[in-house]
C-alpha cells in the first residue's frame, strides 16, 4: 500500500491527474471526516475537503516524499479549517447559532438514525466551544490516534503547548458536559470557593 | 480547598503515580465538584472515542474533478484577462505618447499646415517638369522613325510576350512541377 501509494504521489508530482483521482479516493474520508469535525456542517465540510484537495494538487510538487503524505495532506486540511473559523468568528456567526444538518448516509433505520442524530449533535456541541487550534488537536488525538508529536507537527506547535491545548479543551469539555446535564449532576459549591470550582 | 492539582491530574494523559492516584482517590471523595467533573469527563471521552467517522456523500472525486475542470477554466480566463489589460494597457500608453506628439500641432498647426502645403507644390512641380520632359521626347522619337519600323517593333513585341506566356505554361505544368 504504501509502495503504491509512493507510486501515484509521484506520478501526481509529474502531472498525472489520474493518481492524483487515486489519493482522493485513498484520503476522501479522513480528510473529510477532520473537515466535518472542524465545522460541524456537512455542507461546509465538503467544501472544506475539496479545497484542500485542490490546494494540495496544486502544491504536490513541493511536497518532501520523506514525510509521511497523510500528515501532510490533513495539515493542509486543518490549517484551511482554522482558517475558516476564525473568518466566521470575525463575520460574528456563532457556530451555535449555525443550523444543523445531518449527514444523510450513515445508519440505516430511524431509531438508528435517531440515536447516530443525537451523539453526532453531542458531539458537536462539545466540540464548537473550542477554539480552532484546540478542536483540531482534539480531533486529531481521538479520531486519528495522533501522538502528541504528530499533532505537533501537523499544526505546527510545540509538545508542551499542544498538552496544554489538550488538557484545557478535556477540561472545556467536560464543563460542557456538565452544564449540558444538571439534573443528573449537581453542582455544589461553598461558599468560601472560588467560583470556578 | 486548592483543586487545581487535582483537576490536572483528572485531565491528565500519562498515569499517574501511585501517591498521587491515592491523593486524587482521596480528594474525589470529599470534593462533589471534581467527582461531577470526573465523572462528565469519563462520559465526554466515552462519547468521543465511540464517535464514528463522517463519511463524504457519494461521488466526492467526480466532484473533485469537476470543481478542477472549473478552477483551470477560471484561470485562464484570469490569464486572457490578463492579457487583454496588458495590450490595452499598452495601447492607451501609445495613444498617450501620440498624443504627446501631437499636442504642439493641436495648439498652433499653421507652420505644419505651410509645410504640407510646400511638399504638394514640390511634387506637383516635378511631376510637370517630368510630364514636359517626356512628351517633347516621345515627339521627337515619332519624327525620327518611320511608321512601317513602328509597326515591325509591335509584332516584335507582340511575338515575344506569346513566346513568354507559353513558355511559362509549359515549365509551371504539374508533370513538370511534381516529376
Amino acid at each position: 500500500m504504501q509502495d503504491t501509494e509512493s507510486s501515484w504521489i509521484i506520478e501526481a508530482q509529474n502531472g498525472d491527474d489520474s493518481a492524483f483521482v487515486q489519493l482522493i479516493e485513498a484520503y476522501q474520508k479522513p480528510v473529510y471526516n477532520l473537515c466535518y469535525r472542524m465545522l460541524s456542517n456537512p455542507d461546509d465540510a465538503e467544501d472544506a475537503a475539496q479545497e484542500t484537495f485542490l490546494r494540495v494538487f496544486k502544491a504536490i510538487r513541493r511536497f518532501d516524499n520523506s514525510r509521511p503524505f497523510g500528515t501532510w495532506l490533513l495539515s493542509i486540511a486543518a490549517h484551511y479549517c482554522i482558517d475558516q473559523i476564525r473568518k466566521r468568528r470575525m463575520s460574528l456567526v456563532s457556530l451555535e447559532d449555525m443550523p444543523y444538518l445531518e449527514l444523510s448516509n450513515q445508519e440505516p433505520g430511524p431509531e438508528a438514525n435517531a440515536s447516530h442524530k443525537e451523539d453526532q449533535e453531542q458531539v458537536r456541541s462539545l466540540l464548537s466551544p473550542l477554539n480552532p487550534i484546540d478542536r483540531a488537536a482534539v480531533v486529531m488525538y481521538y479520531w486519528y490516534d495522533f501522538s502528541y508529536d504528530e499533532i505537533a507537527e501537523v499544526l505546527e506547535l510545540t509538545l508542551s503547548s499542544v498538552k496544554s491545548r489538550l488538557h484545557r479543551a478535556r477540561r472545556a469539555m467536560a464543563q460542557v458536559w456538565l452544564k449540558k446535564r444538571p439534573q443528573t449532576l449537581q453542582l455544589e459549591r461553598k461558599g468560601h470557593e472560588s467560583p470556578a470550582f | 480547598m486548592n483543586h487545581r492539582l487535582f483537576e490536572e491530574w483528572l485531565f491528565a494523559d500519562e498515569p499517574l503515580e501511585p501517591e498521587q492516584l491515592n491523593l486524587l482517590h482521596e480528594h474525589l471523595r470529599n470534593c462533589d465538584y471534581c467527582t461531577q467533573l470526573f465523572e462528565a469527563w469519563r462520559e465526554t471521552e466515552g462519547l468521543l472515542k465511540a464517535a464514528s467517522i463522517a463519511l463524504p456523500e457519494a461521488g466526492f472525486t467526480n466532484r473533485w474533478q469537476l470543481r478542477w475542470a472549473a478552477e483551470q477554466l477560471k484561470r485562464q480566463h484570469r490569464q486572457t484577462m490578463l492579457m487583454l489589460a496588458f495590450y490595452l494597457g499598452g495601447a492607451v500608453f501609445m495613444l498617450f505618447m501620440l498624443g504627446i506628439m501631437l499636442l504642439p500641432f493641436l495648439f498652433s498647426p499653421q507652420p505644419i499646415i505651410l509645410a504640407l502645403l510646400y511638399r504638394l507644390t514640390m511634387w506637383f512641380g516635378t511631376g510637370e517638369v517630368i510630364f514636359n520632359f517626356s512628351a517633347t521626347l516621345m515627339s521627337t522619337i515619332f519624327g525620327v522613325l518611320p511608321p512601317t519600323l513602328w509597326v515591325g517593333m509591335g509584332v516584335a513585341l507582340a511575338s515575344l510576350c506569346v513566346l513568354w506566356i507559353v513558355t511559362l505554361r509549359k515549365l509551371t505544368s504539374t508533370r513538370r512541377v511534381f516529376a
